[in-house]
């Protein structure tokens, strides 16, 4: 019998650790794998440095509840909703370090860890103060062909990466319906040393294997699978859900109040299930991101 | 000028920048621009490709494209995974994008990261997400601020997010213009030159409340107002001016329009 990954949210957060980095997908308003980020919360993680394409309202709840020292990333955005102001206050009062990259050169630094090459170059960030800002990490160096500058950038290895997907088998072959539009889910596996994957669905693997080519990753590179239908609300997961826009506006003006915020995130990590998590926020707020078309 | 009538100014403007040739990038947290890019397929550039939330020129209004990439199905052909956008970017096969920095000077700089007081605090901005890499490799680069005063103009920004002047022995240029709430600048190797006013604005009053100095020719001429056929693309694809979130003065009213809409998609 193949191994079983499948496990609750409590059991794969164990298998992240204090002061771990940790990828998480996501880009603000999108696809944040949120049910293990409200784990990470409940288990007290502390010390995480957090890396995301655009980090959005999960960053904040980690920043509000003290569970990250650092970000390591582009941007932390909920677009239109505005900045996060838990992490913002965390970073201006230097409770967190913005370790901040271009957000082409995070990804040279993930692809040359998914590729385990010691680095990789872009010609991007160069004449910015953001070189200036990794001496560790970038340095400016000639192509031995041609001459042209380019920024090396040292690979990037986290310990552990959080995705949502569309469904998974019990071994933990994960599929994504149609193409994977982000970035980080192509990348993030590759890169890191643990893979955590929470799902819309588990299905057997006859279901799988009637489309392996929507096997985005194989289950040798899958640590545990996370049963969590809807589970990035309120950020949205394609083609599935749209973003929750009540949530995020309410979020945003609750979250001027730090007392108010912290008191929300508690009340909604405080669901011991996601079937918890659902009930309350309501059926509304699932059918309404489900079937806003359905609305017109 | 209403701060209504100078967002539409100002979407009609951005829009001028795109022809047919262009392939344009704009996100999710620019509406104004984005409204911009969606009128001029409509009006004076149809032949112009458009990449939102991953969606190739999808045929939506800005409210459905705010929604994200689902709301877009069925609206458009193709979507492009994002990391091919950079690609995209890096050969140059994306030719215009539309940014709003914090901050930007007359070198064509841009700040988006953090800006440092006097007295050591560091004000926290969003970060740049991909501002330090299409201000260097995309062919062209339009920026914009709503806000138009020495603060987010000033003569040399406090931290270089995107460094301006591209890379010309590759055929980039960085930011080539700007377009703010009272006027219109390009930017050449030399510096910052004034384009045009906005109807109603004083030069001196510019001056004074611009950080950066710029050029002017012998007579200033004022930024042509919107054409009918413009504003008529504007308010097909932007008909509860959803664009002016990104003012001050409207900004309010615009996000009640906004929830008020919101158990009604289009």
């Amino acid at each position: 019998m193949p191994a079983d990954k499948v496990m609750s949210p409590a059991e794969a957060a164990a298998l992240v650790g204090d002061g771990d980095h940790v990828a998480v997908q996501g880009m603000g308003t999108q696809g944040i794998p949120m049910t293990m980020v409200r784990e990470l919360i409940r288990a007290g993680r502390r010390d995480l440095t957090i890396t995301a394409v655009v980090g959005g309202i999960g960053i904040d709840w980690l920043a509000f509840k003290g569970a990250m020292s650092r970000f390591c990333g582009p941007i932390v955005s909920m677009e239109r909703f505005g900045m996060c102001r838990g992490f913002r206050r965390a970073v201006e009062a230097r409770r967190i370090e913005f370790d901040e990259y271009s957000e082409s050169g995070l990804l040279t630094r993930l692809a040359a860890g998914a590729r385990n090459l010691p680095f990789g170059i872009t010609r991007s960030m160069i004449g910015t103060d953001l070189p200036a800002l990794h001496p560790d990490t970038i340095t400016e160096i000639a192509d031995p062909f041609t001459g042209e500058r380019v920024l090396a950038c040292r690979s990037l290895r986290p310990e552990v990466c959080l995705l949502h997907a569309h469904r998974a088998d019990r071994r933990g072959n994960i599929q994504y319906d149609g193409g994977a539009i982000w970035p980080d889910v192509q990348i993030y596996p590759k890169a890191s040393g643990r893979t955590i994957v929470t799902v819309e669905a588990i299905v057997s693997e006859e279901v799988v294997r009637e489309r392996p080519d929507q096997t985005v990753i194989p289950h040798f590179a899958v640590d545990a699978v996370v049963l969590a239908p809807h589970g990035c609300h309120p950020t949205s997961f394609f083609p599935d859900y749209v973003y929750d826009e009540q949530f995020h506006s309410s979020w945003a003006e609750l979250s001027r109040d730090p007392e108010r915020a912290v008191a929300e995130i508690d009340r909604l990590c405080g669901a011991s299930s996601q079937d918890e998590y659902l009930e309350l926020i309501g059926e509304a707020a699932v059918s309404e991101t489900r079937n806003w078309r359905e609305r017109a | 000028m209403t701060a209504s009538e100078r967002a539409a100014l100002m979407a009609c403007r951005l829009g001028r920048e795109i022809s047919d040739s262009d392939v344009v990038g704009v996100g999710l947290g620019t509406p104004l621009a984005l409204a911009a890019a969606l009128a001029a397929r409509r009006s004076h550039a149809p032949g112009s490709h458009l990449l939102v939330a991953g969606a190739l020129s999808p045929d939506a209004d800005l409210l459905t494209c705010l929604r994200g990439a689902a709301a877009l199905i069925g609206r458009t052909a193709a979507f492009v995974p994002h990391i091919l956008t950079m690609e995209m970017a890096e050969r140059r096969s994306m030719t215009l994008q539309f940014l709003r920095p914090a901050q930007i000077d007359g070198a064509g700089n841009a700040n988006t990261s953090r800006i440092s007081s006097a007295d050591g605090s560091v004000r926290r901005l969003p970060g740049g997400l991909a501002t330090a890499d299409v201000w260097r490799i995309l062919p062209r680069v339009v920026v914009y601020h709503t806000d138009h005063r020495e603060r987010s103009l000033p003569d040399k920004v406090s931290f270089l997010t995107g460094a301006g002047g591209g890379d010309p022995q590759r055929g980039t240029f960085g930011p080539t213009r700007l377009v703010t709430d009272r006027a219109v600048f390009s930017f050449t190797g030399d510096g910052a030159h004034l384009e045009s006013l906005h109807a109603g604005e004083d030069l001196d009053e510019l001056h004074r409340d611009t950080g950066f100095s710029f050029t002017v020719n012998d007579t200033v001429i004022t930024t042509a107002e919107p054409s009918p056929a413009e504003l008529s693309a504007l308010e097909q694809v932007d008909p509860h001016a959803i664009r002016e979130l990104e003012l001050r003065e409207t900004r309010q009213a615009a996000a009640e329009r906004l929830a008020a809409l919101r158990a009604k998609p289009s």
